[in-house]
């Protein structure tokens, strides 16, 4: 919980990771690539006392996720979101099964999700539903342009994915959280091309489709297609931290998210330990659209705040919010789409 | 200064001026300006050599291949030039992309089993017409502001407008083998059509937000090239 001028803030950290890229699990040379490209991002984009020295950013342990992200993070809840990379990394990078093991730990903080690749065919259904079995999963992960044999990559409107996908909704793994960020193996497609989320959302109206950086660098794509369907998110992971040295476009960004959105389908998602959620939740609940934007933009409430960095997500992941988080009961006059602030999203 | 020498200033300012026409195709700016050109060098027997970087180890292999390709063939159109070679440095696919390029091979053939052929026209004119649409929702927003009514605009040609206004409009026109000449419309879809007056908030909205899109990837670029190799010179210059 975040507390600021009287109001409470109920926090989901929606994206976090608990990688190990130490040089002990690192396989090869776009193992120690993809590392430093992460580090460089934090680089960039945080204040300089947030940025770590690499050998800690190569492996940080349990504690310091502990501290980051709830004793100093504010975080009521935080979600896992598994990446394997199996190819680059011997154990994985940050697998289901690592991030479960602290999960287990502490059961009514973390969220685990889980992932698969309908490149797999039948057995990777089988192996979903055994992930299932064993961690309960409200969520999995996907990242579309991973390389595996000959396959360049995969879409969700391929054949296969719609078993995959067909299977999740029998199974209550509402939440399809989309990795479009930046491509692993050479495609001459545009790998971060987000249509194929156009199709599996209108042919699965019971999940959730929640996309990573709000689509960036498709932005305009990504506006397009969520106006159209109403189960598709934006999360802002990478998005926030632009809130720092690029405010402008932090303020550009959310702006064509409301307008093409609206503030029940932005989420909060720190990319944790890209970036640490302190700063950006403290930055967040002080920003403003500048003046100047106000006009073609609009300006940003306590109530908007309020559900994107915790509301929209206890929504999704059914989270039970205290009543002094929750928002006065919705206004008639700002839609029937305005649902309520805990329980479930479409069942 | 002696004529060899002035002869060696002017060729090297003919490779810059030859680069700065090279597009990061997804970020709609010349790679001269990015600062991906780390350097160049001119041989007395008119070789040229210039070595690209980009921001990361992991930036999308198409789009380094197309700068590479553009940019070799930018060079091999000096009249003077004789051996090209472009060489990308610190990236997973350089050698691939190097020798690919520098061989004259194709993308999908550099890539066996990776990619498929003829996909990479296609990928290109994509980001062209992204960057065309932008260019006209800052030109829109321009023309509003100076008063202009959604009919007028509608209504517009590109010789209506004062050219300094149209020369990025006019270059992706160009680049997507549109018409560009000041009869054309001034406000057009991908295929070159008008945009009627009832369309056209729409038309520049989608523009806009193409705009807020391709800027802030290039924010992102940009900081990370620089946090890779030090603050670029041009940075002084924005």
């Amino acid at each position: 919980m975040y507390h600021k001028d009287g109001v409470d803030y109920f926090i989901v950290d929606g994206h976090i990771h608990y990688w190990d890229a130490s040089e002990e699990n690192t396989t090869n040379k776009y193992g120690e690539g993809f590392i430093r490209c992460f580090y460089d991002y934090q680089r960039n984009l945080s204040p300089q006392e947030w940025v770590w020295p690499l050998e800690k950013f190569r492996k940080y342990s349990e504690q310091d996720l502990v501290h980051d992200i709830f004793d100093t993070g504010y975080a009521d809840w935080a979600i896992f979101q598994p990446t394997y990379l199996s190819e680059f990394y011997h154990e994985g990078f940050n697998t289901t099964e690592r991030n479960g093991a602290l999960a287990r730990k502490y059961p009514d903080r973390l969220i685990v999700n889980g992932a698969f690749d309908p490149r797999e065919g039948e057995p990777g259904l089988e192996r979903l539903e055994k992930l299932h079995a064993e961690w309960n999963l409200r969520g999995v992960k996907l990242y579309t342009a991973e390389w595996r044999g000959s396959s360049k990559g995969w879409k969700l409107s391929d054949p296969e994915a719609q078993d995959y996908l067909a299977l999740c909704a029998r199974l209550g793994i509402r939440n399809i959280h989309i990795h479009k960020g930046p491509t692993i193996w050479p495609l001459n497609r545009d790998a971060f091309d987000v249509a194929d989320v156009d199709h599996a959302a209108s042919a699965f109206p019971e999940l959730n489709f929640i996309v990573e950086h709000a689509g960036l660098p498709r932005l305009d794509d990504f506006c397009w297609i969520a106006t159209q369907e109403p189960n598709v998110y934006a999360g802002l992971s990478v998005v926030l931290p632009f809130i720092h040295t690029r405010p402008r476009y932090f303020a550009k960004i959310i702006g064509e998210l409301l307008y093409w959105l609206d503030d029940d389908r932005i989420v909060f998602g720190s990319d944790y330990a890209i970036w640490s959620p302190k700063w950006l939740i403290e930055r967040f609940v002080d920003f403003q659209i500048p003046e100047d934007l106000q006009s073609e933009y609009g300006v940003l409430t306590t109530d908007i705040k309020r559900k994107i960095l915790g509301l929209n997500h206890a929504r999704l992941y059914d989270l039970k919010v205290p009543e002094h988080a929750q928002l006065p009961t919705a206004r008639p006059e700002e839609g029937a789409s305005v649902g309520p602030n805990t329980g479930s999203a479409a069942a | 200064m002696t004529a060899t020498v002035t002869e060696a200033v002017d060729r090297a300012t003919a490779v810059n001026t030859a680069l700065a026409t090279v597009l990061d195709p997804e970020l709609d700016r010349p790679i001269t300006e990015l600062g991906f050109v780390r350097s160049v060098s001119v041989g007395a027997d008119g070789s040229v050599e210039a070595t690209l970087r980009l921001p990361t180890y992991f930036c999308a292999p198409n789009f380094a291949w197309l700068m590479v390709e553009d940019a070799r063939r930018a060079l091999a159109a000096l009249s003077w030039a004789g051996e090209c070679r472009v060489i990308l440095e610190d990236h997973f696919a350089s050698e691939e992309i190097n020798e690919g390029v520098g061989c004259g091979k194709g993308f999908a053939e550099s890539f066996p089993g990776l990619a498929d052929p003829d996909r990479m026209e296609e990928l290109r004119a994509v980001f062209v017409r992204k960057g065309h649409l932008a260019a006209q929702a800052r030109l829109g927003k321009r023309l509003v502001e100076r008063g202009w009514t959604m009919l007028q605009l509608a209504d517009a040609v590109l010789g209506d407008v004062p050219e300094r206004l149209t020369v990025t409009l006019r270059r992706r026109r160009t680049l997507l083998g549109l018409p560009s000449g000041p009869a054309a419309p001034l406000f057009a879809d991908d295929q070159g059509r008008p945009v009627p007056a009832a369309a056209l908030e729409w038309h520049l909205r989608r523009g806009r937000t193409a705009g807020v899109g391709i800027g802030a990837n290039t924010e992102v670029c940009e900081g990370l090239l620089a946090v890779r190799y030090g603050p670029s010179e041009e940075e002084g210059n924005r």
